[in-house]
Formats: structure tokens, sequence, C-alpha cells
């Protein structure tokens, strides 16, 4: 039996809640993908509203290079898998409410969540409590009965810190392992990971809330939790071209690198002698994280082809 | 959500036909480790399940020559896996024409469809449905590291990240 | 020769072998190796071992065992039925490699080439005799690649026996002679009576000889490519012929170990290069890009 259109069409595997499959008893629309501007990145992406049970949710995508379903009786490439995740709406709504912030005066909701582009915006206006959600961000003011809202910096970053918080206690509690080290093994272990400092879930809690904010807010928000300053930026490099070129591009493979077995790391670096390799070395020397791939020459075995195995 | 029209995207709404997430028949699912480019029927259930042995550290099977080895990833409690297709234009669904006439009614009060679904709306709607699927690795079981098992751990740390912040 | 353990699965090695004749535990044995379907596209290898003592290599001579290559199919059946009635004194074993075990051998991420593969099983099977209590006093065996390196590693791993690869040594020895015949009337029986572990409709038994140069082979070869998975695993898909014909006639198959040309080297470097950090200004937060999750930007 041919369900839903040619058997080469598009298929999307996706997780919802189980509750959804409960409520649609009720219901004969109201489920819908919209798309939103993310918060965080400011691009349009995937929200799913559930106007029945009023709730927003947020769509992540699990890919991985090569992989692929077979699906009963077909094939999909890609491999993708969806999520639905049921997500806080004040995220959203924080973006305009930001916006309309340069305006400076209390403003009704209904002119505040409008957007040219993503005109589906509106559909959070449906959603409940806002009254309630808003008294976490926003200064409101009550007149003939219509409520008018004001962005407060204050009062967000108090929120996003209420939200590092919780975000901190389930990251314990999903024994994430939030240390900055190079881990090769389990994303979560029956060891909770008794090493990890306070100040590793604080920082990696408020890099994930970061996701659904954006940078400006982000960087307020280190401070108000006191974080360090990002070790990050390296000094600029003095020569131009593509010295430069090939440096950026190799600390942005470094900082993913850290956080990954250095084993995984594509072989194609270690193409010996070439240009690239060379200027990898002299990077590799200034950070710690990519040492192993380039280990001191001299120290070499003669006929060793290089740390690649000892890592 | 797939368009031509950029502009046109932004607007659309893809509804989720909702009566399909309860009619939705079991469905087989495999995760490769390799890229098949093409989305096509396959004779999965002539070529590749009556291959599939139980090894001594999981399933072994081969596709196209190389060895996989794999094992069955369940699905975390309260969701549900499904399989979607976005319902051609101008394919006409049975639920849109044969709608029970009593409950539209009570339906129609409480929303009014014409409100939420528009011309240029796209419709998707379940397929299939499952709760665990068959992960294979290449060569080796992809283990308690493979990074599908950490995604699978997102739903339950999204809950704690997106409740709602307690009172002053 | 009683094939029910390769009915059942016949997807990866299986072997058979005789009960071991009283007098080779006590008598020092020669013994002959030698295989059978090494080149063609289709079906399983089939490496054999015969042995008998050394004081009646006369009456396994007497046999008229001789190469099998130069015996009709009928000839070898005959010869193989003769042997198995002097089983007081002849015995054999060997390994049905099947030509899916040689397909995933072949295309493994250590590529395991078919050269040690043979060896490998050529000194298992060795192993085999002695593990039964055969006492291996000489061993011969027809040569796969270098007879020299060969059998200095033969010699090697068995110090106590001595071991002679040679080429055409099936020609030369009685002992590899019967060895091949073992070999020989193994595979033809095999691939006869070959258990398809597809489901497969119209199945078409005229497939020639097997061999890659066969066109009756080709045909049957391009007549059951299977857009999706290629061919039966009946098919050795690690020979060039089959690989050819996927590359033309099946979908595109991309392993994170394949070698395409934009996938790798130079090329894909420059692609990881030219996206660089200034397209992505944030990237996803590590707890997202270590799960390979993203926010979905399409449906």
């Amino acid at each position: 039996m041919d369900r839903g259109g040619p058997a080469g069409a598009r298929r999307h595997v996706l997780l919802l809640p189980e509750y959804l499959k409960d409520a649609s008893k009720k219901m004969k629309s109201g489920l819908m993908f919209v798309k939103l501007v993310n918060p965080c990145s400011g691009e349009g992406t995937i929200y799913l509203f559930d106007l029945c049970l009023q709730q927003l949710f947020e769509i992540k995508v699990f890919k991985e290079k090569h992989h692929s379903w077979f699906i009963d009786q077909s094939v999909q490439s890609g491999g993708l898998l969806h999520f639905a995740t049921p997500m806080d709406p004040l995220f959203l709504l924080l973006h305009y409410l930001r916006k309309a912030d340069k305006e400076g005066k209390f403003q009704p909701l209904d002119q505040v969540v409008l957007d040219d582009t993503f005109p589906n915006c509106i559909l959070l206006l449906r959603l409940p409590d806002l009254e309630k959600l808003l008294q976490h961000v926003t200064e409101e003011k009550e007149v003939d009965k219509k409520k008018y809202y004001k962005y407060s910096k204050e009062k967000t970053i108090k929120w996003l810190g209420k939200k590092v918080q919780q975000t901190v206690s389930a990251l314990k509690t999903n024994n994430v392992n939030v240390s900055a080290r190079v881990q090769a093994t389990a994303f979560f272990s029956g060891d909770p990971f008794s090493s990890d400092k306070e100040e590793d879930y604080v920082c990696y809690a408020h890099g994930l809330i970061s996701d659904y904010i954006p940078k400006e807010l982000s960087d307020d928000l280190a401070k108000y939790l006191k974080l360090p300053e990002p070790s990050v930026p390296l000094p600029s490099p003095p020569s131009k071209g593509l010295h430069n070129e090939l440096l950026q591009s190799l600390r942005a493979i470094t900082l993913n690198l850290k956080y990954e077995c250095p084993c995984t790391f594509p072989a194609f670096v270690f193409v010996q002698g070439s240009h690239v390799v060379e200027k990898f070395r002299d990077f590799s020397r200034a950070e710690p994280a990519l040492r192993c791939f380039f280990p001191d020459r001299r120290k070499q075995q003669p006929g060793s082809e290089g740390g690649f195995t000892s890592c | 959500m797939e368009s031509s029209e950029e502009a046109a995207v932004e607007k659309c709404r893809v509804h989720l036909r909702p009566g399909t997430l309860r009619d939705a028949a079991r469905a087989t699912l495999h995760l490769l480790p390799c890229e098949v480019l093409v989305n096509r029927p396959a004779p999965v259930d002539r070529f590749f399940t009556p291959a599939i042995r139980q090894g001594p550290d999981g399933l072994e099977v081969s596709f196209r020559g190389r060895k996989l080895r794999g094992e069955e990833v369940v699905v975390p409690p309260g969701l549900v896996g499904y399989v979607m297709a976005m319902e051609e234009q101008g394919e006409v669904s049975m639920e849109k024409d044969f709608s029970e006439g009593d409950e539209r009614e009570e339906q129609e009060r409480a929303e009014p469809r014409e409100a939420l679904e528009r011309d240029f709306d796209q419709f998707i709607g379940a397929i299939a449905s499952f709760s665990r699927f068959t992960l294979w690795g290449l060569e080796t079981i992809p283990g308690p590291d493979a990074k599908v098992r950490g995604a699978l751990t997102w739903p339950s740390l999204a809950a704690a990240i997106h409740a709602q912040v307690p009172e002053d | 020769m009683d094939f029910s353990e390769l009915d059942r699965d016949n997807t990866g090695r299986c072997r058979l072998s005789s009960p071991v004749p009283a007098v080779c535990r006590q008598e020092p044995c020669v013994l002959g190796v030698d295989e059978a379907g090494r080149g063609p596209v289709l079906g399983p290898m089939v490496y054999a071992i015969c042995y008998c003592p050394l004081s009646r290599l006369g009456d396994l001579e007497a046999l008229k065992v001789a190469d099998s290559k130069t015996l009709s199919e009928s000839e070898r059946d005959r010869l193989f039925v003769k042997m198995e009635k002097d089983r007081d004194f002849v015995g054999w074993a060997l390994d049905v490699l099947s030509p899916n075990l040689i397909s995933t051998s072949m295309l493994g991420r250590v590529k395991y080439n078919l050269n040690s593969l043979s060896h490998d099983t050529a000194t298992g099977l060795v192993q085999y005799a002695l593990d039964q209590g055969v006492k291996v006093a000489q061993v011969f065996v027809d040569t796969v690649g270098l007879p020299e390196t060969y059998q200095e590693r033969l010699q090697q791993r068995f110090p106590g026996i001595e071991v002679t690869v040679k080429a055409k040594a099936d020609a030369l020895y009685p002992v590899v002679s019967a060895a091949s015949i073992c070999a020989k009337v193994a595979r033809d029986q095999a691939v006869k009576s070959w258990h398809f572990v597809e489901k497969l409709q119209d199945l078409d038994a005229d497939y020639g000889s097997g061999y890659p140069n066969d066109p009756k082979t080709k045909a049957w070869l391009r007549k059951h490519v299977e857009p999706v998975f290629g061919f039966p695993q009946f098919v050795r898909f690690s020979w060039r012929t089959a690989q050819s014909i996927l590359e033309k006639e099946a979908e595109g198959v991309i392993w994170e170990d394949s070698l395409t040309g934009d996938q790798e080297g130079p090329g894909r470097i420059m692609s990881y290069f030219s996206k660089g950090p200034r397209t992505h200004p944030r990237l996803p937060h590590r707890y997202f890009q270590e799960r390979g999750l993203e926010s979905a930007t399409i449906l």
C-alpha cells in the first residue's frame, strides 16, 4: 500500500512526545510546523505549534555524515532524525520585546510580536499564561484593562540566571560530561564526573542557554554569572593572505577538536610535507589541544610515522 | 517546507494531520552507516532482512559487500517515532473530504478552521510509527558512544531547560 | 559431503571434514593443500587439505588422482567417491569461504586481500589436522603468490614439518591432486546447491563459468543488479567486474572511508576552509555538536 505520495518521495523521521498522539484525538487541526526567527542565529527555523495543547515545540535535527534510513521497503538518504521537544516561548518572545524596546515605550504585546519575514509569529500570542511569563522579562503597565509591556534587561538576566541554575541541576542528574578536557568516551556514564567543578557546570549551562538568546544577552549573562572571560581568541596573526585564512580555519577546527577524540580527526591533515601540514604544525605548537598530532620530530622514533597512533 | 519560492516559505504553515498520529502503522527502520544517494523504494525484506544474523556481539549483516554490525535502539520513554510524508500539492486528503459531521461542528466552535489553514499551506501526515530501530555501524557495533545515542538524550535535558523557572 | 551446515548459513565460513583415519594418528603423514574457485566473481572459494600416511602414498597414487583441472566433473566425482572408500587411510578437511566473507574481507576498512585470506585459511587447515592428532610430517602446497615467501612463512609457522610450496603442485604431488579434487568437488556442489540468502524472484541459474571474462557471467551480473542492494551475496562485490557494473547501474553509496574525488584529499580541505568560521558566526553549543544536533531550518 502506498501511503502519502510516491514511494520515491522524501520521508521525515521524527520523534514526538507521546501525549501529542493522545491529544490528537480531540482535534482536526491546530498542529502545525512554521518558520520563525531563531533568537540566537536570527535565521528562519522550524517550530511546531500544538494549538490544542497550546504548546510550542522546538525541532532539532540529528545529522551525521554518511547515514541513510531503510524505512520498511524504501531507502531515504541523509539519515536525519528530527526531535520535537517542548520549548519555552519566552525565548522567542524576547527577540521581539528586545526589538520593540528600541522605541523605548510600553506597548501591547500584539504590537510587539509582528514580523514581515515570519508572520506566523502571531501564533505565539495564542499560547497560554503569557502575562505570567512576561513578568520574567518585562515591566508592565495596565491601562483600561489592557496590558502594556516594556523589555527589562535586569529582569531578563535574572530570569536567565534561573534558567542556568535549573539547567545545571539537569546536567547533573543527566550525568552530562561538562568538563572542558578532551573526552574520547561516553556522553554520559554511571560515574557522575565527580571531578567536574561547579564552575564547569555553570559555564556549560550558560553555553546551552546561549543557544536560545542573542550574543549580546549571552555576554551580559556571562558577566552576571561571573564567568571567566572565554580563553578562545588567539592573538591575531600578523601575516595576511592564505596564511591568515589557514590559521582562521585551523582555529575553527581546533575549537571543534577540543571536544572530540583526536583520533577521529580526518586523516587528510597528515599529508606529510604539504603546505597545509606545515602551517598546521606551526599552529599546533601554539595550541596544546593539537600537540598530540605533531609530536616533536626530535623525539620521533626512526621510521615512525608520527603521533597518530599514540593518541 | 521545501519550496522554490523563498518568500512563500516563511508564511507557509505545514499542517500535521492529527488523525494520522493515531492511525500510523508500525514501520521497521534501519539507520545505515553509509549515504545512499537516493530516496526510492528498496526491497529491504528480500535483500537485507533475511541476511541479518545474530553474531557473538550483536547483529551482523552486509550491504554492498561491506560488513555491518548493529544493535536495537529503543526510542526513549515518552516519545513516539513517526515517519512523515508531505502531501502532494492538490492531493485530496480522505480526512478533509469525509470528516464526521458531529465532531466537525464541535471542532469548528473551538477553532474556526479557515483561520489556521490557508490556500497556500501544506499538509504533512504520519505514514508510519516506530518505537525502536536498528542502528548499524561499519564493521563495529555503534555502542554507547554513537552520536545518535547522545542525541536521544536531548529530550530529557530539553525538558529541564524549557521548564518554567520557579517564582521568586 | 554433508553440506547441511552450509545450507543453514552460507554468509560466513564453513568447515567440512572426513573422520581422521586411525593410522594417520600413528604414522607420519604427507598433507596436500589446494584451492578451488579463487578466480570466479560468483560463489564461494574452497580450500582443502588431503592427507595420508607416507607409507600409503603408493595406494593414493594407485587411485590415479590427478590435477583436478585436467579431469572432467564426473571423473572428479568418481575419484572423490574412491577416496571416501579409502577412508581407512585418506583423510580430508576443507573450508568453504562464502562470497560474502570474501567481499567483506577484501572491502574492509583494513583491507584483507585474497592472498592473506588464502594463506591464513591454508594455515588454519594444517593446524586443524594437527589439532585432530594427524602426524603431519610433510606439507605440499600449490602456490598462491610467490612460492618463496609463502614457503618461508609456512615453514616458520610449522617448524617441525617439511614444507614445500610450488607452482603446479597439484600436478606434481598426488596428495595435492587429491586435495584439489576435494576442493573442486566441494566448490561445484556448493555452487550447484547454493541457497540464496535473498528472496529472489525470477532467478536465472544460467550464469556460465562464474569467471569474470565469461560473457554469460557478465550478462548474468548485469541482469541481477538491484539498484539499492547491488547484487545478491552470491556475488563477490570486491571483484572489479562487479564493482564496475555497480558504478554504472546501481545507486551511489558513500561510506565514511570511501575514496571519491570530492570527499577526500585537497578538495575536502578546501571545502572545509572555504566554509570557514565566517559563514557560521556561532556554532551550536558543544552539547549539540557532540550529538550531531542542530536546529531544523527546513522540513
